[in-house]
């Protein structure tokens, strides 16, 4: 492992030293894999998201300014693509297009992953699938990465005082859900 | 201090400074709207430690690189946008998102909650493929045409939202949200996950279902 700074890597990968890439993947893999698995609770929709993180990354990579740290940057697209795939996992629920695939699904899955897509979903993560993206974004953000309120308003681009407040609209309405579903409101 | 909503989440997870605490805790003696905010927050977090999710295996981590050179490279081959089947698919995709539209605010209605909407005895129990099929109907028959700027699928959505012909009763502002949130879903976000062998049986479809 080098100690090279990220911007260091990326100024190699912008010099041509694809290597750089491999180690920033390296680097940051887990932390986005967890962030994309808090928004789309199981491990296959989760891998979907980091390789396409990755790919966005590569390509943003050339041109790449450093306007914000990688670190928030890598952040904001692995929120954006988790909630562009749950969009499209809302539509496709909908309109079950894999029906069309089913005889390649069968080909692709094996035993492990099927038995991980019938893990009991609970309470808690139906209702925070529930919630407005925005506030599903700072809940994960902040719960779960326990990232300071500056850094996520560096994300998703919004102000501190409006975090704060989505934060706590998300709490309540899980709460709220919660005490519905346990029947003690 | 006005009301503590804001600070409540924080309190409860013991992220405040200690000043900051004594003054939430002062608000919280008089104050019952921040009470019951306190309460459901607390609520939440009495459930929310226990969501664990399995770690993957071992050797996951190191499949991320080859699965993202994977696709860096198959990528290349492939590109929506140069695809002539895109323009011929964003309609129908177009008209399923309207569809889904349709679909989602009539269920909203249905008889089981007491039918108001004069629609939901029309609608009740129509397959969303039916509504696709009535709406690709519906569509003028010349080629679509759109602003350059707009996608097709949100253009279709757009136009029949504006027209309006058998929303604006259902249009509700419970439903509004969903809508805003439809019109932002390119053809291409609907499209990307697709390989061309999917496309091709999604055509397949289509055709037989004489809907291309
Ligand atoms: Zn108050």
């Amino acid at each position: 492992m080098s100690s090279r700074s990220d911007l260091e890597l990326v100024a190699d990968f912008q010099n041509g030293k694809e290597a750089a890439f491999n180690e920033l993947v390296v680097r940051y893999q887990e932390k986005i894999y967890w962030v994309a698995r808090r928004f789309m609770s199981d491990h296959d929709a989760a891998d979907d998201v980091v390789q396409e993180v990755f790919v966005k990354v590569y390509d943003g990579l050339k041109n790449f300014r450093g306007e914000s740290g990688v670190y928030t940057w890598l952040y904001r697209i692995t929120v954006n693509i988790s909630l562009n795939a749950l969009r499209r996992q809302k539509l496709r629920d909908f309109f079950r297009i894999d029906e069309v695939f089913e005889v390649r699904e069968e080909a692709s899955e094996g035993p492990d992953e099927r038995v991980e897509q019938q893990e009991q979903r609970t309470l808690i993560e139906k209702a925070i699938e529930l919630l407005p993206e925005k506030q599903k974004a700072v809940f994960v953000l902040r719960y779960y990465e326990e990232l300071p309120y500056e850094e996520i308003a560096g994300i998703l681009k919004t102000s501190v005082g409006g975090l704060k407040a989505n934060y706590f609209h998300a709490v309540k309405k899980i709460g709220e859900y919660l005490k519905r579903a346990h029947g003690t409101r | 201090m006005g009301h503590a909503d804001i600070y409540l989440v924080d309190y409860v997870t013991g992220k405040l400074e200690p000043e900051l605490r004594l003054r939430v805790e002062a608000h919280l003696r008089d104050c019952l709207k921040c009470q019951q905010g306190l309460e459901d927050v607390s609520y939440t977090f009495q459930y929310a430690g226990k969501v664990q999710h399995s770690t993957p295996a071992s050797q996951y981590f190191s499949s991320i690189i080859p699965h993202v050179r994977e696709r860096l490279e198959n990528r290349t081959q492939w590109s929506w946008t140069d695809n002539p089947v895109f323009s011929k698919l964003a309609l129908p995709l177009g008209a399923a998102a309207v569809a889904l539209a349709l679909l989602m605010n009539i269920a909203q209605f249905g008889p089981a909650n007491g039918s108001v909407n004069p629609l939901s005895p029309i609608f009740y129990g129509i397959e969303p493929e039916d509504v696709v099929d009535m709406v690709v109907e519906e569509s003028p028959p010349t080629p679509w045409t759109t602003r350059q700027t707009q996608d097709v699928a949100q253009a279709v959505v757009g136009d029949h939202l504006t027209r309006g012909h058998f929303l604006q009763d259902a249009l509700t502002l419970d439903v509004q949200p969903y809508f805003y949130e439809l019109s932002t879903i390119s053809s291409q976000q609907l499209l990307q996950n697709f390989d061309e062998a999917q496309v091709e049986a999604i055509l397949k479809k289509l055709e037989e279902r004489g809907t291309l």
